[in-house]
């Protein structure tokens, strides 16, 4: 158990910039435009984002994590940006509940 | 009323990708049965179907389509793009007035069931694309979308009449004027190891190859596929000059009202005098039946016996075929795959054989066509579909003469 809790752990320290790149080309995948005409700036409404294709997206960047982005969080990501701070919060979420079960594992 | 002409065609089927492959193996009698390979050998009573091999839908559809999709709407996306490409409706037709109808009864179970018995036996999530991927009606969903034909459109779903019904209701709406043109047929691909698995346990299932209406006939042959047409009225087709491949003359439907199973006689010989009576046509008229012609015992029987109803002394001399006996049985898009095959054999004056039978049911009283397609040229012709349920859908067709 420790093993993987400290896997899971480390995942949550991915540094930001990488979290930005990673968004990045995931959304040029989706949409199949050139990763240069993405930026952290772009909105989804921009690159033809619709409902469909971000809840398409939330899907494939949460297994790629192994994240939860909760609904409420879901429905307010509007820009390439949102969608990396939106990762970001994700992962700390889930270093915090680790670092919590870890805590209450050796207590 | 408008009379009702066809002016484009598609099709994937088992015998054909297009219209030209499905028209020379269809009059050439050759079967489109494969052996099952993706299961494991001796877990079905039965080893073949009429399944389409090397559909290549990433030459054919875009990539968003493609992630939108699964392969039952991706053969009723191909077979639109022919049947519209073909007619040229869309540069003669504004899109608001055309409808789209299809039949389909599986819906979209090639990526339904594979989601589902992942989720049921490892758990875990399920994509969001699966609904959309799903719906039986997505198939018209996607060729609305892709041609921006903004009339009404539906998906029918009445088990293997499905695409017969669809392909009566547009014939109803252009013959009435609601629309100007419509879109129709019917599309299904149901090859899944659990409708596999299902139509096993039903006994009803051949262990080599459907025979229809042969004294040793054994059962059907499940198959896949999709065909379209494209429907206007005859004004319109002449005054731009389209080819009219047919004529839809009639439409006629009845419930057995008696099994989900079971078939009656009483259903299709209603179903096939209200056609007869919807095109103004007397039985004498009619110098060719599509059968439903599943190749099973009971619907064989049961056809045979409306048929000899319907025709009564002339049921023995008009010829009648299951082109099942090519194409298998594609479900949902059966009556859609047969109506191609019935304009065909109108508009070529050849008449299709019941491939793989060696003597007919001589008990069934009817002029089965065998050994090879025959030369005749009949003017009206029936299309017979006659669903699990009791539900019975024939249209009646006319050779087009100008």
């Amino acid at each position: 158990m420790d093993n993987i809790v400290g896997q899971n752990s480390s995942e949550g320290q991915i540094p930001e910039g990488q979290i930005a790149e990673q968004c990045i080309a995931l959304v040029a995948a989706a949409k199949q435009i050139p990763v240069e005409q993405v930026t952290l700036d772009s909105t989804f409404e921009e690159l033809a984002v619709d409902s469909l294709d971000w809840v398409s997206l939330s899907f494939d960047v949460e297994d790629k994590y192994g994240i939860d982005i909760p609904d409420s969080r879901l429905h307010t990501i509007l820009t390439v940006r949102d969608m990396a701070d939106g990762v970001a919060e994700a992962l700390h979420a889930k270093a915090e509940k680790a670092r919590l079960k870890e805590a209450g594992e050796g207590a | 009323m408008n009379r009702v002409v066809v002016t484009g065609l598609g099709c994937v089927t088992a015998i054909g990708q297009d219209v030209a492959t499905f028209r020379e193996n269809l009059f050439a009698g050759k079967s489109g049965f494969l052996e099952i390979s993706d299961v494991a050998e001796g877990d079905l009573r039965f080893t073949r179907a009429a399944r389409i091999e090397g559909f290549d839908a990433a030459s054919l559809l875009t990539s968003a389509q493609i992630q939108l999709s699964e392969r039952s709407s991706q053969f009723a996306l191909v077979a639109s793009q022919q049947a519209i490409a073909q007619s040229e409706i869309l540069q003669a037709v504004s899109p608001e007035e055309m409808a789209i109808v299809f039949g389909c009864s599986a819906g979209g179970r090639t990526a339904e069931e594979p989601a589902t018995a992942k989720l049921y036996t490892s758990g875990g999530r399920v994509h969001p694309l699966s609904v959309p991927r799903f719906m039986a009606s997505s198939g018209t969903s996607l060729v609305s979308i892709q041609h921006g034909i903004t009339g009404p459109a539906y998906t029918i779903t009445t088990a293997c009449a499905s695409a017969t019904h669809a392909i009566g209701q547009a014939f109803h709406m252009v013959r009435s004027g609601t629309v100007k043109a419509a879109i129709t047929g019917g599309h299904e691909a149901p090859l899944t190891y659990g409708f596999y698995k299902a139509w096993d346990s039903l006994r009803v299932v051949s262990q080599t190859q459907c025979r229809p209406f042969s004294a040793d006939r054994d059962g059907m042959t499940l198959g896949e596929g999709a065909a379209v047409f494209v429907l206007e009225t005859l004004e319109s087709a002449l005054a731009r000059g389209a080819t009219i491949f047919g004529e839809i003359a009639g439409f006629g439907m009845s419930s057995d009202a008696s099994h989900i199973t079971q078939a009656q006689p009483a259903g299709p010989t209603a179903a096939m005098r209200r056609a007869l009576q919807d095109a103004g046509a007397a039985p004498e008229e009619v110098g060719y039946i599509n059968a439903h012609g599943t190749g099973t015992t009971v619907n064989d029987n049961v056809e045979a016996e409306a048929i000899r109803t319907v025709f009564a002394h002339n049921a023995a001399k008009i010829p009648v075929s299951s082109t099942k006996a090519m194409h298998g049985h594609a479900i949902g898009a059966s009556g859609a795959i047969e109506a191609l095959a019935t304009l065909l054999a109108l508009r070529e004056g050849i008449l299709p054989v019941t491939a793989g039978v060696a003597e007919a049911d001589a008990a069934l009283g009817i002029n089965l066509i065998v050994d090879t397609a025959r030369k005749a040229s009949p003017r009206l012709a029936l299309s017979n579909s006659f669903a699990f349920g009791g539900l019975n859908a024939v249209l009646a067709f006319k050779r087009y003469e100008a």
